[in-house]
């Protein structure tokens, strides 16, 4: 207990049952998460300094929003997926970019190589761009639910907690997400036409 | 061609690799900066509030302080407080502690009554969990303690000096095993500046109950047991919710919110007797009062109802004393009471001192059967009615499964569920189970150790003195 002079009423003590975990040992909350949430933050615009800086920042605003923090309504972890993806999705134009780079990349198979792991390659090469054509058209609202689910493994009612939205639409977000996903991966032709690439504008509402 | 669901695919397409070591130090610098362990938080909230000056070193060389530390790695007993001879089960009711208590405040009688500074320092640790779901182990970390110097004279600033940082240990040698098994990462550590200084000026009004009062009103407090008790309870039952008259001001919602921990009670009851027990722990471990004051703060405790006394005890800097207890004690400012952990007051009679509060564990955590030679276990997760656990192995940690009566994981894989075509979205409700800690009953698992409480005539070293605006402007929170 350090002194009271930490104290004032413009300054008040948080509640201590709901933010013991943050504000008392927020080095452990770092520790814990802060790979994971760079993974995720990475995965959506890219490995660059601009993640870093955004993961970093997801945990100053966790820290300094600590008082918002409530374990009643999620984990630590998925609030903190939720502050990341806030965060990202102020770098809409940037994850687009990222996307749109993973749909040029060229297949290394050499010509006339028809081995099964060639095939495979060329296979998963190909699924891939058709993969990152659709996520780049996915409306910014059903790409943050799909992707806290693939890549954050977060549970329904975690994802719901982290954007704040009820629980049915993240059902309803993630369905037509997927949906999308899978006809776009159902349309794949692997006689290397290029993927479909419908308008340039990534969102819809 | 492995077959992987759309779900997976984008896994697999964006997921990059971990962040490498520097990123992730680089960005635990520049974070813990603004977010400090336990202690230095409590220490610099008020300041924080100031932020134009207060200083905070470049990430940069945070880093460069950070690496030049080496995580002491202690090997040792997780501490149960209890010294040689002691028993942490013979409570002795009533006389034994307040003779323990009347002999401090006989003590507590000499000393300096006034100076030019209040000179105040504490040492605060606690034990944390770490470590993969496989493997968890306790961590005992240790705040590298700052002193303040308060002014008596309300014109002059109050200012604090040290280094800020902690230290971290392995607390058994199963936690060892643990960490060795987890590839030895580092110990969480570090002193994030050679030097964290500040001051405030004027000096800020401290916290007495509900109330605030100067430095001159906290020497001016009664040194009778009846003055003293009297001035608390109308500390304690001044409106904190009421607006402030002079300024219109309206409490915010997070201090409302902190308050309302502490629903009206009568006099007499045992919830106000909690209450002017943490007061009187603070006068007697912080608050820049008398020897009197310090003496008929011990002399109140000793009228409380629920005062027991719990033997002799070692403090965390290994110093005895005789442990004091009441239930559902707590400090103002430590974590609220509860049925897990009980707080002890550890005072040495023979000095007048009041060596040490300490968190003692009383019972393991739900879901944890027994302790575990590491101190951290992987508590068990509690599955909805008409589904059963299943534990997996998911991106390398341990995962509790709750499925459908009746459904079981055919080759695990989550698309690969029976009777289903998409279970992972819909009705399997999956639940990461959290390592927490699993130390015996009677564990200290957080402690403030006082290291200095007294008056001084003695300024601040020169080094605290060092004029603010001197300092680095931190970054703005966004």
């Amino acid at each position: 207990v350090t002194p009271n002079w930490t104290r004032s009423r413009a300054h008040p003590p948080p509640d201590p049952a709901k933010t013991l975990d943050i504000s008392g040992d927020f080095a452990t909350v770092f520790d814990r998460h802060f790979a994971e949430i760079h993974r995720y933050i990475a995965g959506r615009l890219g490995t660059s300094a601009s993640a870093d800086d955004i993961a970093a920042e997801t945990f100053l605003t966790a820290y300094s929003n600590r008082g918002s923090y409530d374990a009643a309504a999620g984990t630590v972890r998925a609030w903190l997926y939720g502050i990341a993806t806030r965060k990202v999705s102020r770098h809409r134009r940037d994850e687009v970019r990222a996307y749109r780079a993973m749909q040029r990349v060229s297949v290394d198979a050499a010509p006339g190589d028809l081995s099964d792991q060639a095939t495979d390659r060329v296979m998963a090469k190909g699924l891939q761009r058709q993969l990152a054509a659709a996520l780049a058209q996915l409306p910014q609202r059903d790409r943050d639910v799909l992707l806290l689910v693939a890549l954050a493994d977060l549970s329904h009612g975690e994802v719901a907690a982290a954007l704040d939205i009820p629980y049915g639409t993240v059902g309803s977000r993630l369905s037509r997400a997927r949906k999308k996903l899978r006809a776009a991966l159902a349309a794949y032709d692997p006689t290397g036409r290029p993927p479909a690439n419908q308008d340039e504008d990534d969102n819809h509402g | 061609m492995t077959i992987m669901d759309d779900l997976e695919m984008v896994r697999d397409l964006l997921l990059p690799e971990p962040p490498s070591a520097a990123v992730a130090e680089a960005a635990r610098a520049r974070v813990l900066a603004q977010a400090p362990p336990p202690g230095h938080y409590r220490l610099t909230r008020r300041l924080a509030g100031r932020p134009r000056w207060w200083p905070t070193l470049p990430a940069a060389a945070a880093v460069a302080a950070a690496a030049g530390v080496t995580a002491a790695l202690v090997v040792g007993q997780v501490p149960t407080g209890h010294g040689p001879g002691g028993s942490g089960t013979s409570l002795q009711a009533g006389p034994a502690a307040v003779e323990v208590l009347l002999r401090a405040a006989n003590s507590a009688l000499t000393g300096p009554a006034t100076g030019r500074y209040w000179r105040q320092s504490t040492i605060s640790g606690k034990l944390a969990v770490s470590g993969p779901n496989e493997h968890p182990y306790a961590v005992a970390r240790q705040d590298v303690p700052q002193t303040i110097w308060y002014p008596s004279s309300p014109r002059e600033r109050a200012r604090v000096a040290g280094p800020s940082g902690y230290t971290s240990s392995l607390p058994t040698p199963g936690a060892v095993a643990a960490w060795q098994a987890d590839g030895k990462p580092a110990l969480p550590h570090g002193t994030y500046s050679e030097l964290q200084q500040a001051s405030m000026a004027p000096a800020p009004e401290l916290w007495f109950g509900f109330t605030f009062m100067t430095a001159a009103q906290f020497q001016a407090l009664p040194g009778s047991t009846a003055g003293l008790e009297a001035a608390i309870r109308h500390a304690i039952n001044d409106d904190p919710m009421a607006v402030n008259p002079g300024t219109n001001e309206i409490p915010e919602p997070s201090w409302v919110a902190w308050l309302q921990q502490f629903p009206p009670f009568k006099p007499g009851t045992a919830a106000e007797s909690r209450l002017i027990f943490a007061v009187c722990l603070d006068l007697l471990d912080r608050d820049p009062v008398t020897p009197q004051v310090r003496a008929a703060a011990f002399r109140v405790i000793a009228t409380l109802p629920g005062i027991r006394l719990e033997g002799r005890v070692t403090d965390p800097l290994g110093r005895t004393g005789y442990g004091v207890t009441m239930p559902g004690a707590y400090r103002l400012e430590g974590p609220p009471p509860g049925d897990s952990h009980q707080l002890r007051v550890a005072i040495n009679p023979a000095t007048g001192a009041l060596l040490a509060t300490e968190s003692v564990s009383t019972k393991l955590p739900d879901g944890i059967a027994r302790p575990s030679a590491s101190g951290a276990a992987l508590g068990s997760t509690t599955c909805p009615a008409g589904y059963h656990p299943v534990q997996v192995t998911r991106g390398g940690h341990i995962v509790t499964w709750c499925l459908p009566k009746g459904w079981r994981i055919i080759q695990g894989q989550y698309s690969e569920i029976a009777g289903t075509a998409d279970t992972r979205s819909s009705a399997v409700p999956f639940i990461l189970g959290t390592p927490q800690l699993a130390v015996p009953v009677g564990t200290v698992v957080s402690y403030d150790a006082t290291v200095t409480a007294g008056w001084t005539d003695a300024p601040p070293p020169a080094s605290a003195l060092t004029p603010p605006h001197t300092s680095v402007v931190p970054p703005p929170f966004r």
